[in-house]
């Protein structure tokens, strides 16, 4: 009986005695954490998508408090958020414009391909052959790592073999933008609906030879223009978003169909 | 009994050499035109001096060295310039090229002085002027390597005559044919560096070579000639040193740091050209083979030479699906048309009908990667990092220090683009650094 009796207070007392000492150590060493960080953390979309350039939400998190970033800087988060996020930091935020990606390329299908390739089915390696599978020297590979690495689920392909980006769903990340090795994706600003998408600049006979709806660079668009939104650049056809009032009136002059509503 | 030299690692290859090993080296007239890339050596690409509708002269130059790492061009034909645009070349995406149309009356021919007795820094000088620069692919000018960093000491100079890679035969020519030109360039790599000790060395493929050879130096007291193992990669640089002298090269150094200096066969005779003769280098020897070939054979043929034309000397197109590529079968490019030019580095060209199998399963861990790769990396994990882009750790795991080979995608059972994806991921990995 004494030796059980023995145990019990032997445990017990040792228990107690280090449940003293983690106790009072908690308190010496203890750590003081800016409550903020935890509510900046909460707000952050917790897809650790690594867009910021942090490595993930709770870095970025980090960065935000220590005001490395711009309350600003995850591209993924809501405008609300972001004004959430500048409020907690006591910094008022500028009113921002909804972005989205969009792929500059039409092509699909309708381009032609240079040789089978049979290597492994990235953009990036299909580019490093003989100058990239696609025919076309700018235009899309179709092996879609755009559409891989969304995080987002935002990029389809359309039935002519387009990748494309639903701009409901995207939330301007830039991952494809940065994985597309012949940079067709840029961030422009949500309410242009009207676009070119092609992105060949070579010359209108080399872009017949090689795609049926290439960017031909006739010029017809920029005369139908009644704001003069449109240039002519290195054989291709841009449009100002800042002067574009998505009247379309280009859409229906393109004898290559390569301008659309989004 | 010579002893036969080797390394860690590596694969056993079959040969396919005897195609071509036969054949004596044809001279070809000039094409029509030329495509002269100006990216033709390792680092800068020359400058070009040339405008459109100037007419050049054989041999003139036609691009200058534009930095420290750089090289000189020369017209390989005379006639007109006709344009400068982007062209196809056979290492990668368009690049600046220069095209001469041929004037088929012409003749001439413009040479340096030759020079009988030149100091190391008139070896240099020569090289620069005359474009030398490795011949063996990657195109190092090579008055560079003749230059050592300060501190070090070259001691031993290999010549490179183990042309593992199969199907190629330039080397073998080339030594059979200039065996003296190719022993005159080994001098002369060793005077300009004052490495004390020559060597040559060959796969013990071939004897012939190898005997030829002998006769050659075997008065030389301080120039031998050594037998390798017939074994891929026996010809990369690391492993040559590892072979002969059983020194390490550190990683991401070069041979200097272990006090040698490795040039390729076609290199040394090129040298040998440049300073004896004043040959500007415009000119190469191209190994045309392949299995649909009709008359595979080695040619010498201009620079910018487009590959339609030597292989319409091979004995043209066959029919049914093919493969065209630039280099050997492990280390070559797959190329998209006949329509790119031979450059300086382009050793070869091979024409293999495609062969369609399932590639790319999942990877089995047998370790069959890991007992091929001559670097002792672990080729399956490297790519298994650059699949889910995990830069860093595919650098900490020494990917940088991939030859590229391609000892792993050979040996690999589930047939995995292994080395395409350990390229990528140095690509990749410079991007990120930069």
């Amino acid at each position: 009986m004494t030796a059980i009796l023995a145990a019990v207070f032997t445990i017990s007392g040792l228990g107690l005695i280090f449940g003293l000492g983690l106790a009072i150590g908690s308190r010496i060493f203890a750590v003081s954490i800016d409550p903020r960080l935890e509510k900046i953390e909460e707000l952050l979309p917790h897809l650790n998508c690594g867009a910021c350039g942090y490595g993930g939400c709770s870095d970025c998190a980090r960065a935000l408090l220590e005001e490395e970033a711009e309350p600003a800087i995850c591209p993924v988060a809501s405008p609300e958020t972001h004004r959430e996020i500048a409020e907690l930091l006591g910094k008022i935020l500028e009113e921002e414009e909804k972005t989205t990606a969009r792929i500059f390329c039409r092509g699909g299908y309708d381009a032609a391909r240079r040789y089978l390739y049979e290597g492994i089915k990235t953009c990036q390696a299909a580019n490093q052959i003989g100058g990239g599978v696609s025919a076309c020297d700018y235009g899309c590979l179709r092996y879609y790592t755009c559409q891989k690495v969304c995080p987002f689920e935002a990029i389809g392909i359309d039935d002519r073999g387009n990748p494309v980006v639903d701009p409901e769903l995207c939330r301007s990340c830039g991952l494809c933008v940065r994985h597309c090795p012949r940079d067709l994706i840029r961030i422009v600003p949500s309410k242009s609906e009207v676009d070119i998408r092609c992105s060949s600049r070579a010359k209108g006979k080399t872009v017949v030879k090689v795609c049926a709806v290439g960017c031909i660079a006739c010029g017809k668009c920029v005369k139908e223009c009644p704001v003069e939104a449109i240039t002519l650049e290195d054989n291709l056809a841009r449009i100002d978003y800042d002067k574009c009032v998505n009247c379309g009136k280009c859409i229906e002059v393109c004898p290559r169909n390569i301008i659309s509503r989004v | 009994m010579p002893k036969f030299w080797t390394f860690k690692g590596g694969v056993r290859l079959p040969e396919h050499k005897e195609r071509t090993a036969g054949k004596k080296i044809r001279d070809l007239p000039p094409p029509d035109r030329v495509i002269i890339p100006l990216a033709q050596n390792a680092g800068s690409p020359p400058r070009p001096v040339v405008e459109k509708g100037q007419a050049v002269e054989e041999g003139e130059v036609i691009a200058s060295p534009s930095g420290p790492v750089s090289s000189t061009l020369h017209a390989s034909v005379s006639g007109k310039v006709t344009a400068l645009d982007d062209f196809p070349v056979p290492y990668g995406p368009p690049a600046p090229a220069v095209e001469i149309e041929t004037d088929p009356e012409s003749s001439s021919r413009r040479r340096l002085a030759p020079l009988s007795d030149p100091s190391p820094e008139e070896i240099r000088s020569r090289a620069l002027e005359a474009g030398v620069v490795g011949l063996g692919g990657a195109g190092f000018p090579i008055q560079v390597k003749l230059a050592p960093p300060e501190g070090t000491e070259i001691d031993c100079a290999i010549i490179n005559a183990a042309e593992c890679e199969p199907f190629l035969t330039v080397d073998y020519r080339m030594m059979l044919e200039s065996g003296p030109k190719v022993i005159d360039g080994l001098k002369l790599i060793m005077k300009a560096v004052g490495a004390g000790e020559g060597i040559i060395a060959i796969e013990a493929n071939k004897m012939d070579a190898f005997y030829k050879l002998q006769s050659l130096v075997h008065r030389e007291k301080n120039i031998r000639v050594e037998l390798l193992q017939v074994k891929y990669p026996q010809g990369g640089e690391k492993q040559l040193i590892a072979a002969l002298l059983g020194r390490e090269v550190p990683s991401g150094g070069l041979p200097s740091a272990v006090g040698c200096l490795v040039q390729n066969v076609a290199t040394a005779a090129a040298l040998s050209e440049a300073v004896r003769e004043g040959e500007p280098l415009i000119e190469r020897v191209v190994t045309v083979s392949g299995p649909a070939l009709k008359s595979p054979g080695n040619f010498r043929v201009r620079i910018g030479t487009p590959f339609s034309y030597l292989v319409e000397a091979a004995g043209g197109l066959p029919e049914g699906e093919l493969k065209i590529i630039s280099g050997g079968p492990m280390m070559g490019v797959a190329q998209a048309g006949l329509e790119v030019p031979v450059v300086k580095g382009t050793s070869g060209i091979l024409v293999v009908p495609a062969v369609h199998r399932e590639r790319n399963l999942p990877c089995l861990h047998c370790g069959d990667c890991l007992r091929g790769c001559p670097m002792g990396l672990n080729p399956g994990d490297l790519a298994t990092l650059v699949e889910k882009e995990r830069w860093a750790e595919f650098e900490e795991h020494g990917g940088r220090d991939c030859i590229e080979c391609g000892c792993c995608a050979y040996s690999c059972s589930s047939g995995r683009d292994l080395v395409q994806l350990i390229k990528l991921g140095k690509e990749a990995l410079k991007k990120v650094k930069s």
